[in-house]
């Protein structure tokens, strides 16, 4: 299953890896549950108009999530989700 | 010519190849997709196609260019994707900024691969060829994410590392010189060497050319003369024998098309005006961004019904500015003889592309021609900075056009490849080496 959601009730926790030079996820709250973000597969950025919005493809155990957040205007949504199963 | 051996010299060409990028990419970021038939594609419709399949979808014998709909009936547990541009930009200013460790001299041939120029590069001093390629595949691991694999290949110029870099996918490390040259490239086909694909084939089947080693061993003057026509018989000679040409990337491109794809048939005129218009921008800005104006252009529709139109135009003074482009598209568009009729495909072409087109002014008007020129300089300049459809006209506005005018990212082609980093700092020199 792979879907679209674009679901913006979502909370985000996030810490900065002072290595990496970047903020990262630690937990993922969605739909009333917390996941723990397990592995953080790639990190990006992209752009809406003059805002950066950062991109965590993230895995919380059996799923999947694109994860974006946007500091100025503080936004936080999840935008997909996959359990790594086809459609 | 037929005599002319195999350039004897080292080895400083190497050619860097990241395997089944787009897949590749999203797998690293989603880890539940890898070692899955994972499928890239720009519409996830069927009759999109998949522009990038993963190593496992590859074995269940999807390619480039297979239709959605054929890919998942190919195996069990398909999955496919729309892309995600801005993964695949970040992944190449990753790469970019990896590559330019190494030497100033990195030619980007598309947002997967580039090639590298490495003659009397400090590097070299410390690291062979082979040291260097093993150095930066180990690199791509740790730093762009351990799922990223990239194929490598070494030689005299850059047709034949480019060839090697294709020899063994994934992960790959070959060299091509003068000692097994021919071994390797015999083991070809035709269709296997950059450049030669159904109209070069043709031209040397009908020449009696039918394998690489006829191709190689032929006269440069019967290739000139007789096959190509032109002086790129006698660069081929020397190419397939490892001597580099005198210029790495074509300067200026002859057309520039943009295209739209959709499964529901649109058949409001509005929306589709508003996509001509937001396709004729996104060709348009390309061509300027060359500093290049069309000659020739063209607007194809097809319709839900299996039937097409088709027209175009030929105008004396190139078109360079986004009102001309606008106007001249919206005169083609209106000669549709049934507009009502639901589309699914849309295509802009604007070739016939000379160089220079910006510096042509014209003698009436002299001011209306210089207001439009600074209104489509502010306007690339805007959307330079921002994205593309930042700022649009009146007639993209709206969510019917905003559903079919997606961010696409420049696959294949060498000259969109410039658009990634021009704003970027990502192939600066790196500190460290200034």
């Amino acid at each position: 299953m792979h879907e679209l959601i674009r679901d913006t009730r979502v909370k985000v926790n996030v810490t900065y890896d002072g290595v990496a030079g970047r903020p990262v996820p630690l937990w993922v709250q969605w739909r009333g549950k917390a996941y723990r973000v397990r592995k953080v597969g790639k990190v990006w950025t992209e752009r809406r108009g003059i805002a950066k919005v950062w991109c965590y493809g993230v895995n919380v155990g059996s799923l999947d999530m694109l994860v974006k957040v946007c500091h100025s205007p503080f936004w936080v949504a999840v935008e997909e989700i996959s359990d790594g199963l086809p459609d | 010519m037929g005599a002319l051996p195999h350039n004897p010299n080292e080895c400083f060409y190497l050619h860097a190849d990241m395997n089944a990028s787009f897949a590749s990419a999203n797998q690293q970021a989603f880890p539940l997709w890898r070692d899955k038939p994972l499928g890239v594609t720009p519409v996830n419709v069927p009759g999109g196609a998949v522009i990038s399949p993963s190593y496992e979808l590859k074995a269940l014998g999807v390619k480039t260019g297979t239709r959605n709909r054929d890919a998942r009936l190919m195996g069990p547990g398909v999955v496919l994707r729309e892309s995600t541009p801005p993964l695949y930009r970040q992944m190449h200013r990753e790469f970019a900024r990896i590559l330019r460790h190494y030497t100033p001299d990195v030619y980007p041939l598309s947002i997967d691969e580039a090639l590298l120029d490495l003659k009397g590069c400090p590097a070299l001093k410390t690291r062979s060829m082979e040291g260097i390629a093993r150095e930066i595949k180990r690199r791509v691991r740790e730093e762009m994410g351990e799922h990223m694999r990239i194929s490598v290949g070494i030689s005299t110029n850059a047709l034949l590392a480019k060839v090697a870099a294709g020899l063994d996918k994934p992960d790959g490390l070959r060299r091509i010189d003068a000692s097994n040259a021919e071994e390797v490239l015999y083991g070809l086909k035709l269709t296997d060497l950059p450049g030669i694909a159904g109209r070069n084939e043709g031209r040397l089947n009908q020449n009696g050319v039918f394998t690489v080693e006829e191709f190689r061993s032929a006269d440069a003057r019967f290739l000139s003369r007789q096959v190509f026509g032109s002086v790129e018989g006698w660069h081929w000679t020397r190419r397939l024998r490892g001597y580099q040409d005198a210029t790495l990337i074509r300067g200026w491109q002859k057309g520039f098309s943009a295209s739209v794809q959709t499964d529901v048939g649109l058949s409001r005129p509005d929306v589709l005006l508003g996509i001509v218009h937001a396709l004729t921008l996104r060709a348009s800005t390309k061509m300027r961004r060359k500093g290049q104006g069309a000659r020739f252009l063209q607007l194809m529709v097809r319709y839900r019904d299996g039937t097409h139109f088709r027209a175009f135009k030929r105008v004396e003074r190139p078109v360079w500015t986004a009102p001309e482009a606008f106007r001249q598209m919206t005169l083609l568009f209106n000669r549709q003889e049934n507009p009502g009729s639901p589309a699914v495909k849309l295509i802009v072409d604007l070739s016939d592309a000379v160089p220079g087109a910006s510096d042509q002014l014209t003698i009436f008007d002299i001011e209306e021609a210089d207001r439009e020129r600074r209104i489509t300089e502010a306007l690339d300049a805007i959307n330079f900075k921002y994205g593309p459809y930042t700022l649009r006209t009146g007639l993209m506005v709206g969510a019917a056009v905003d559903a079919h005018i997606h961010d696409r990212i420049p696959f294949g082609s060498v000259s969109d490849v410039e658009e990634l980093y021009a704003d970027e700092e990502a192939w600066a020199v790196p500190p460290e080496l200034l």
